[in-house]
């Protein structure tokens, strides 16, 4: 790839990512024109042009021809590796650029654990705690149905006992 | 000839086993640690159906979730069809995956999909509603009880889905 397409080159502009790492410039029939940049850091091993984009890059089926905009955050195609995907149209081409989002990533990784793992462990106590409480209930039911027990033979020997000296 | 590529997602609530039903399927491995995942990891697996055709799985492995967010919305675009994944032992991610399902089909229209109720492997803690299961079935939904760690229905899972896809 030469250079950006001017509309391209305003967009990458005009957008808060860290640095690309990559760019496909894809046609109509979803060929790959030309790529450029470092796609082994992503993971991704080499691509070869005037061939079909789907059958190398699985991820962009059913992606293709893209009317507006798509942009996929966190991306990960190979363990380690995460990225930021646009893309973008233009002149009835499409334009995939993929931005480096590692250390971001692992850095939202960290914070959505934090949350999750507290979450699991709220639900976790409400469950002991429901569990316990069925617990006490069986208790009480069981102490309730020992005493009501424990009258009724009273009672009984009480009217034997009554019987036998009266 | 070319294999068939289809896109296929796995969605569910946070930790209900979408990254191990995943690893268990592509790689025949399974943890017990919990790594959350951020984004999406894309793996893909090809996959010979019963006909003797073969068709090559593009797996979307989407961040866990109870409602359906821009970012998770993004990853949907060209998917043939989805896992919706339930963790059998806790209730909430039931009622999740029902309400992601229908933020699915608005936004990609219906597409074929089958209910994995996981962690089958953990029956003590199960808390599933044997009658809401059959009120589904009845409907014609099809479920499925699996285990990422034993294995259980896993293979199964990802099949009966390709079938109900072609
Ligand atoms: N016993 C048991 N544990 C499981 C099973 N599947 C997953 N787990 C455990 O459940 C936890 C969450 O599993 P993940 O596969 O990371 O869940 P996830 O749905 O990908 O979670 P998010 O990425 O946060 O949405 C991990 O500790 C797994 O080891 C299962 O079938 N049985
Ligand atoms: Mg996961």
């Amino acid at each position: 790839m030469t250079e950006f397409p001017i509309n391209i080159a305003k967009y990458i502009n005009s957008i808060k990512e860290s640095d690309i790492v990559a760019c496909l410039h894809i046609d109509e029939y979803d060929t790959l024109v030309s790529w450029e940049g470092n796609l082994v850091y992503l993971g991704i091993s080499d691509l070869t042009i005037n061939q079909s984009i789907t059958s190398q890059l699985g991820f962009l089926e059913g992606m293709l021809p893209a009317i507006d905009t798509i942009v996929l955050r966190f991306v990960s195609f190979a363990e380690g590796y995460y990225t930021h995907v646009h893309i973008v149209s233009c002149d009835n081409n499409t334009y995939v650029l993929l931005f480096d989002a590692t250390f971001e990533y692992k850095q939202q990784q960290k914070m959505q654990q934090q949350i999750n793992d507290l979450k699991l462990l709220t639900l976790y106590k409400d469950q002991l705690l429901r569990a316990l409480e069925e617990k006490n209930i069986n208790i009480k039911q069981v102490h309730k149905f020992k005493n009501q027990f424990i009258i009724k033979k009273l009672q009984s020997l009480a009217t034997a006992c009554k019987k036998k000296f009266y | 000839m070319a294999i068939l590529q289809k896109k296929i997602c796995m969605i569910g609530d946070f930790s209900v086993g979408k990254t191990s039903l995943v690893a268990k399927f592509v790689r025949q491995t399974f943890s017990d640690k919990y790594l959350t995942t951020v984004g999406v990891k894309i793996d893909t697996k090809l996959l010979k159906l019963p006909d003797g055709n073969q068709v090559k799985f593009i797996l979307w492995d989407i961040a866990g979730s109870d409602s359906l967010t821009t970012t998770t919305a993004s990853y949907l675009r060209g998917a043939a069809g989805f896992l919706l994944v339930v963790d059998g032992t806790r209730l909430p991610t039931w009622n999740s995956a029902l309400n992601l399902r229908l933020a699915v089909e608005k936004q990609i229209g219906s597409k074929p999909f089958i209910i994995l109720l996981n962690k089958a492997d953990l029956q003590e803690q199960w808390e599933m509603n044997e009658q809401a299961i059959e009120e589904k079935t009845k409907q014609g939904w099809k479920l499925l009880t699996t285990s990422a760690k034993n294995g259980m229905n896993v293979e199964q899972a990802f099949l009966e889905l390709a079938l109900l896809m072609t």
